[in-house]
């Protein structure tokens, strides 16, 4: 029963693709992840199935790793779905929005249920292409992502498919059990840091990555930033040799590409206007820290199994919070109800930064344990990343501008799978409720002052450098030139909770399909509770 | 004990008799030369269906006629005729309906199908032949067969067309037909065997080496081989269903078959690599594969730019028989079948959107997927498959020439050139997928012959394309299964490197 | 039984006769006495085939002082060829003869031609020979000038003058053999002669003369015009069987009776000549203008191509190759034959639908005289030499005796001449497929198209599928110490 859903959970979401053209409801959208969601709940670990028939045979199955990562991407995939606007639901609509979402899904649950390297490829590869439909906008400067993401994408994919080669050749088996990882060829190696190394955005390698983010649709978005990046992170845990001895030379290149990535989405981040770019940064930030700790992994084989199910978590984690920021921004910015979304949002801000209380600060305890006092310099810089950027976003976000034309069903879905995102990695054994996110907090704090101090100091930011790029502006965006006057905090908050009278007076008008979500996620919620 | 006697014969009768017939029909007897055209394509399906299980079986086919002293005409059936045999017998089927949509209401239909037929029937000849003199006869009656199919409209660029052909495959003939004689002379008699013969001829080498070019760059014509390809570009003024043929099936796919059966089963793999000649074809190959596909680039016709795809894409074939392994040996035996059933739906494709719209370029197609979704669909497929983009078959192919590559110790300069082609056919692919999905009608179409029609094409014209991109769909998807290409090349290899 | 042998040659002369006594039936026996002659062919080669060669003494005489006549595997070869191209032809002369007042004459002088013929494949001894060559050269005379244009008359004048001069120095070869062996029995000469001054004049005198019957470069002159003014079926004819008897006599001479004169440097020239006529003569049918012409520029290379052999058949050790290399001239030949005179009939066929015979000026044909223009097609296969014709069996044996005698020098020869020939004849199907009004509507398929059409499949099919007979029937020869 289990392998039967196992073959199923990649399968439905194809299908629906093969008879995209017919539907016309999200849920059908919503229901192709429920198989994935079954398994994650509740699928046997340990179950598998092999289809010798199938390509050049193809294998599942489910072990631990496989089945978080179906959990927590089947929630946002399901998220993600009531996101999708109405008119791309329509018979003739553009862009073909369905068929990507659901054959991206398709790619997404295979490569995580895949047990051998092929399997794993053609969901990898399904997944990549079909997301240039997730981006593609009509817009000149959305089609110009799409083709820089596409183009990506693909070097990415012939990376990796050489990299296949030469591992099999090595091994002599397309398992990943049985995957040879002695005297791996160093080019196939290489190979496997480029071709993840795109879908992780390393620095060099991210350039797809900005773009993207803010023009693609935001489902698309929260998509890519979710399960699709992690999607890297998963090949890597998956193909790389953790564990075996292997020369320095690459675990030290990933370490070091790592940090860079980290200072990088840092430092660029922080001179971003748009608050989803200061989210995409934040999310080649993010990466670059994972990057860091599998290069540390790669040198330290002796700490592989310590450290590997908690980057698993932090990444799972991750996984949740970066789609919900995504996805919360653009509720706030329809004009969605503000009085729950600001905290909502600060709230998964302050998990990403791992604050105590938080998933998030969980997470990184759990982290710092495993890593047995090493690398703490890295996991300060990255929570002062985090820390920072999430100043940045939730500034700009106070700062941005609202209109009124939000999807009801989109706000409560989210509203129910924040505390998922935020408190989930609390479902785990052996977590405390501590935090540790104090210092970097602090230190970013200082950071922010000196840097203001420095700005009216020299009016360095205001050079042409690099006001003509992103330039960093503590100003609100001005209008026509003319410099308006900042609403004062006091008139903001009287604003919203003028808005939060009318949305108590519309609620009792929720429809049946908000209760259905309500219900359903409620559901999920207790069994994820009861998982343990 | 009969039956393997006339069974190649009959394959073979199967579709030259109704070839003849049609060709003594009058024009306005639509529905006999129909009904001849897939009775011949059927009976011919059931013939190589037996043919397929027995020799799957290790039944040996073989019919023998002696033509003159020490020269015999063999058909003979081995794994590698059949892969080529049920190839062109499939396609033929479905190309012969979509040629009979097409050509609704064209003149000089009988003469067409009767050299459809023919056309066919080389092909499948030159599949079954048993030695190289057969092998040769079959090669010239194709040029034969197909000058007049390229001839067709009759109009002054088909002519140039065809007799540009005429010129390059004449030409390849001559050359392959000298150097098969100069083998026939020292060896007295050249049959494919499994394995090869000429490493135990002990032969003088540098003459095996001479001969040797003058085969593969007789074949080398056929097979598009850069050089030698520049015919390819200009026939395709002929009308889709040929294209279609021509670059699946029968010409293009002769030369490659040629150049497998050479080195296998005339060289042996071992022994040509022991010559060194391998490293050469190879290196040519290469060449062509990248030359190919930057030609392909900047084409805006549509059905020159998938022109120079063959050119790109039949050499990997040549490129899997240049590494020796039996890895390498399945990607290019299974491609074989492989960039036949993508590339004659994309040819179909092409010419649908020529049928329905006037369009020829490119640059006409914005938005043509809303207007025609089935026939885009089956083009995406097929486009996708020549990326290699998983699961379409494409991607089988080039699994296992990478594969191969890596295996033979090549992978240094076999995956730099898959990948460059991969990129470069991803780059001339598309492009024309975005524009013919994504984009919007940016101008009327050239001739709009369905304007008002409720559905975007006949029938007989709007499901070959979609039957041969489930075909490619379905044989990457269910590679491993058996029966399968796959299996199929498998079986051959693995009889190729018995020794 | 022997008796058999005298019918080829007496049916044909006897049907004359009867021609001139009833001239207004004369297409009905012209007809029947080539059917007639043709069942006589097929008898003698069955009994060739069965028993070997043989022999009949006419009026009881011993061979050496009377007429003797002799059928071997070659000359059954010939015959069966020179009959069936003739029936063939015959049937279609008598739909495109019916219409002109010189019926009867072109009967005469059609079956005297046929009997001339038949007797000289036959023939036994070498003044017989003389004899039939002088027959067969004159009545070839008159029948091209049937076409009654000043052209015509021009051309055939310069063919018969040319003609007698073979024939005179072939007359004076014979005689110097006679004055130096005693006899003229070719079976008795072929043991007798031995290298001397006398042989090689003799055979230098006798080559010569048959030289400029068989139109070898730069003897070719004569040619084109006599073959492309002559009506089709006589162009048919002359293209296809007369140059042949000539070479047949060659090959007679220099394969069987002059075998120890002949030397290598000897059929290296003769060899060299056809690779000039080869690459001479296709080049020139590929400029020719008219549809005649160019085939007539055709046969020069194709008789150049039969020359190519010599050579090679002088260097090849004798045995199995050099029969397979012989049989495979033969072969060429045959094929040659059949070819040359299903294009001649479908060009004439043309002719008499368009009133020309401009190449440019075909578009059409293809689609007013479908049949015709598909015998073209076929024809054109066969004389580049593409499968499945017999010619391409041919060449292939051809290149394979270059290989084994390591005479490379033909191979470029062989190989520009193909490609040459390709270009000729897709030059003219490019233009006969083109769409046009060159060439008027047809409503149905002529009585005279389907004989020429016959010829082409039996050149391109039959002969390419069941020529191991001819291999068969090569080796049996009546002459020991000859090519057997």
């Amino acid at each position: 029963m289990n392998a039967l859903i196992l073959m199923l959970s990649p399968l439905i979401p194809l299908l629906l693709a093969c008879f995209a053209y017919r539907l016309q409801s999200r849920w059908w959208l919503f229901a192709a992840a429920l198989p994935a969601l079954y398994l994650g709940l509740m699928g046997e670990q340990g179950s598998a199935i092999t289809l010798p028939w199938l390509m050049l045979g193809m294998h599942f199955s489910l072990d631990s790793t496989a089945q978080q990562f179906l959990l927590f991407g089947a929630m946002i995939w399901m998220l993600a779905s009531l996101y999708i606007p109405g008119r791309d639901l329509l018979p003739g609509a553009s862009g073909y929005r369905k068929q990507s979402f659901l054959l991206a899904m398709t790619g997404n649950l295979l490569l995580i249920i895949a047990a051998d390297m092929l399997t794993f490829y053609v969901g990898f590869a399904l997944m990549g292409l079909s997301a240039y439909g997730l981006i593609w906008g009509p817009s000149q400067r959305a089609r110009k992502a799409a083709r820089v993401y596409l183009v990506f994408t693909l070097i990415g994919e012939l990376a990796l498919f050489s990299a296949l080669l030469l591992l099999l050749v090595n091994s002599q088996s397309l398992l990943f059990a049985e995957l040879h990882t002695e005297s791996l060829p160093q080019a196939a190696v290489a190979l496997l840091l480029l071709g993840f190394g795109i879908k992780v955005a390393l620095p060099g390698l991210h350039l797809w990555l900005p773009g993207a983010y803010t023009l693609a649709p935001i489902f698309g978005v929260a998509l890519l930033s979710g399960p699709m990046m992690k999607a890297g992170l998963l090949g890597w845990l998956r193909f790389l040799p953790l564990g075996e001895p292997l020369d320095p030379l690459w675990g030290n290149l990933l370490l070091l590409l790592g940090v860079a990535g980290v200072v990088l989405g840092m430092l660029v981040g922080m001179f971003q206007r748009d608050p989803r770019s200061v989210l995409a940064y934040s999310s080649i930030s993010k990466m670059g820290l994972f990057s860091a700790l599998i290069g540390f992994t790669l040198n330290h084989p002796g700490m592989v199994a310590g450290l590997l199910p908690v980057i698993v978590l932090l990444a799972l984690h991750h996984l949740m919070v970066k789609p919900m920021l995504f996805m919360g921004l653009d509720l706030w910015q329809k004009g969605a109800a503000a009085h729950w979304l600001l905290p909502a949002l600060t709230l998964l801000s302050l998990s990403l930064m791992a604050f105590p209380m938080t998933g998030g600060g969980a997470v990184k305890n759990l982290m710092s344990v495993a890593l047995n006092d090493n690398l703490a310099w890295l996991l300060f810089l990255g929570g002062m990343a985090a820390t920072l950027l999430m100043g940045r976003f939730l500034w700009l976000l106070w700062n941005s501008k609202q209109s009124a034309e939000y999807d009801r069903l989109t706000l409560s879905a989210w509203l129910v799978v924040l505390p998922l995102a935020v408190w989930a990695p609390f479902a785990w054994d052996g977590m405390s409720v501590k935090g540790s996110a104090l210092l970097p907090l602090l230190s970013a704090a200082v950071l922010l002052l000196i840097g203001q101090l420095l700005r009216r100091r020299f009016d360095l930011l205001q050079q042409p450098m690099f006001t003509q790029g992103n330039p960093m502006s503590w100003r609100i965006p001005t209008l026509a030139g003319e410099r308006v006057k900042a609403e004062s905090g006091w008139q903001r908050v009287k604003r919203l909770r003028q808005r939060h009278l009318q949305g108590l007076v519309r609620w009792p008008v929720m429809g049946l399909r908000d209760t259905a979500v309500w219900w359903l996620m409620l559901m999920l919620l207790l069994a994820l509770a009861l998982r343990n | 004990m009969a039956m393997s006697v006339w069974l190649p014969v009959a394959i073979l009768l199967s579709s030259f008799i109704p070839g003849v017939l049609i060709f003594f029909q009058p024009e306005e007897r639509r529905r006999l030369r129909t009904w001849l055209n897939l009775l011949g394509a059927l009976i011919k399906l059931l013939l190589v269906g037996m043919l397929i299980w027995g020799v799957f079986h290790e039944q040996v086919f073989e019919s023998r006629w002696t033509m003159a002293p020490g020269l015999e005409f063999v058909l003979h059936a081995d794994a590698l005729s059949v892969l080529f045999v049920s190839l062109s017998t499939l396609l033929w089927l479905v190309t012969t309906i979509y040629a009979i949509g097409y050509l609704e209401q064209t003149p000089h239909r009988s003469r067409f199908f009767g050299f459809f037929s023919l056309c066919v029937t080389a092909t499948v000849g030159l599949a079954l032949a048993g030695n190289l003199f057969t092998f040769v006869v079959f090669y010239e009656l194709l040029t034969l067969a197909t000058y007049p199919l390229i001839a067709h409209k009759g109009s002054p660029e088909a002519l140039r067309g065809a007799r540009i052909y005429l010129r390059y495959t004449l030409f390849g003939g001559l050359l392959l037909m000298i150097g098969a004689v100069w083998l026939h002379t020292l060896t007295g008699g050249v049959e494919f065997v499994e394995g090869g013969i000429l490493q135990y001829a002990n032969l003088d080498q540098s003459t095996l080496r001479w001969i040797f070019l003058l085969l593969i760059v007789g074949l080398g014509v056929k097979a598009a081989l850069v050089p030698l390809h520049g015919w390819l570009p200009q026939a395709m003024v002929a009308p889709a269903p040929v294209s279609a043929l021509l670059h699946a099936v029968a010409v293009v796919k002769a030369g490659a078959f040629g150049i497998v059966r050479v080195i296998y089963d005339v060289y042996g793999v071992e022994f040509a690599a022991e010559l060194g000649v391998l490293t050469l074809l190879g290196a040519v190959a290469a060449i062509t594969i990248i030359y190919g596909s930057l030609k392909a680039l900047s084409q805006d016709h549509l059905k020159k730019r998938l022109a120079y795809s063959t050119v790109s894409q039949v050499s990997y074939i040549v490129l899997g028989t240049a590494i020796v392994g039996p890895l390498a040996t399945i990607g290019g035996l299974v491609h074989l079948v492989h960039q036949g059933v993508m590339k004659i739906t994309l040819f179909f494709a092409a010419g649908n959107y020529a049928e329905a719209l006037g369009i020829h370029r490119v640059s006409e197609m914005d938005g043509v997927g809303r207007r025609m979704p089935g026939t885009t669909l089956a083009f995406t497929i097929g486009a996708l498959g020549m990326i290699g983009i998983p699961p379409v078959a494409g991607f089988i192919s080039k699994w296992y020439l990478g594969l191969g590559a890596v295996e033979a110790g090549a992978a240094a300069w076999v995956l730099p050139v898959l990948i460059a082609s991969s990129l470069l056919n991803a780059a001339y692919f598309l492009p024309i997928l975005y524009r013919a999905w994504f984009k919007s009608q940016s101008a009327p179409w050239p001739a709009d012959k369905t304007a008002g029609c409720v559905r975007e094409l006949p029938d007989a014209l709007l499901w070959p394309p979609l039957t041969t991109a489930a075909m490619a769909l379905l044989i990457g998807l269910f590679a491993a299964a058996p029966y399968s290409p796959l299996e199929w090349a498998e079986l051959i290899a693995g009889r190729e490197y018995r020794q | 039984m022997n008796n058999l042998l005298i019918w080829p040659v007496a049916v044909p002369l006897l049907s004359a006769v009867l021609t001139l006594l009833w001239p207004r039936r004369s297409t009905w026996i012209g007809v029947l006495g080539t059917t007639l002659s043709l069942l006589a062919v097929v008898l003698v080669s069955r009994q060739v085939v069965e028993s070997g060669a043989i022999e009949l003494a006419l009026g009881g005489w011993s061979p050496g002082l009377g007429i003797a006549l002799r059928a071997d595997g070659l000359s059954v070869l010939m015959l069966l060829m020179s009959t069936l191209v003739s029936m063939a032809v015959a049937v279609y002369a008598s739909v495109y003869i019916s219409r002109s007042e010189r019926r009867s004459e072109f009967w005469v002088l059609w079956l005297l031609l046929i009997t001339a013929l038949h007797a000289l494949f036959l023939s036994g001894d070498l003044f017989n020979l003389y004899v039939t060559l002088e027959l067969l050269g004159l009545s070839a005379v008159v029948l091209a000038c049937l076409g009654g244009s000043r052209e015509s008359l021009q051309a055939a004048l310069n063919y018969l003058m040319l003609g007698l001069l073979g024939s005179m120095a072939f007359l004076i070869g014979v005689a110097l053999i006679y004055a130096g062996y005693g006899t003229l029995d070719m079976a008795a000469l072929a043991a007798a002669i031995e290298s001397g001054p006398t042989a090689w004049v003799a055979l230098s005198l006798m080559t010569g003369g048959l030289l400029i019957k068989s139109a070898l470069f730069p003897l070719h002159f004569w040619l084109p015009p006599a073959h492309s003014n002559a009506p089709a079926p006589v162009s048919a004819v002359l293209s296809a069987l007369v140059v042949k008897a000539a070479l047949y006599l060659i090959l007679r001479l220099w394969l069987a009776l002059f075998d120890e004169v002949v030397t290598q440097t000897a059929a290296l020239i003769l060899g060299l000549l056809g690779g000039i006529a080869v690459l001479w003569g296709s080049w020139a049918a590929l400029q020719a203008e008219r549809l005649k012409l160019m085939a007539a520029y055709s046969t020069v290379a194709q008789v150049g191509y039969l020359f190519l052999f010599l050579p090679l058949l002088a260097a090849l050790p004798e045995g199995t190759t050099r029969d397979v290399a012989l049989g495979a001239l033969v072969l060429l030949a045959l094929t040659h034959g059949f070819a040359k005179s299903a294009f001649f009939l479908a060009a004439g066929v043309i002719m008499q639908r368009a009133g020309h015979d401009r190449i440019a000026e075909l578009g059409g044909t293809a689609r007013a005289l479908p049949v015709t223009a598909f015998t073209l097609a076929l024809a054109g296969v066969a004389l580049i030499g593409l499968p499945p014709s017999g010619s391409f069996l041919a060449k292939w044996q051809l290149l394979s005796s270059v290989f084994i005698t390591g005479q490379w020098i033909w191979l470029p020869v062989i190989a520009v001449g193909t490609l040459l020939a390709g270009a000729y004849t897709f030059r003219l199907l490019g233009y006969a497929f083109a769409p046009g009004e060159g060439v008027g509507p047809s409503l149905s398929v002529g009585r005279e198209e389907i004989p020429a059409v016959l010829l082409a499949l039996a050149a391109t099919l039959v002969l390419g599928f069941w020529a191991s007979a001819v291999w068969e029937l090569v080796p049996i020869s009546a002459y020991a110490g000859g090519e057997g």
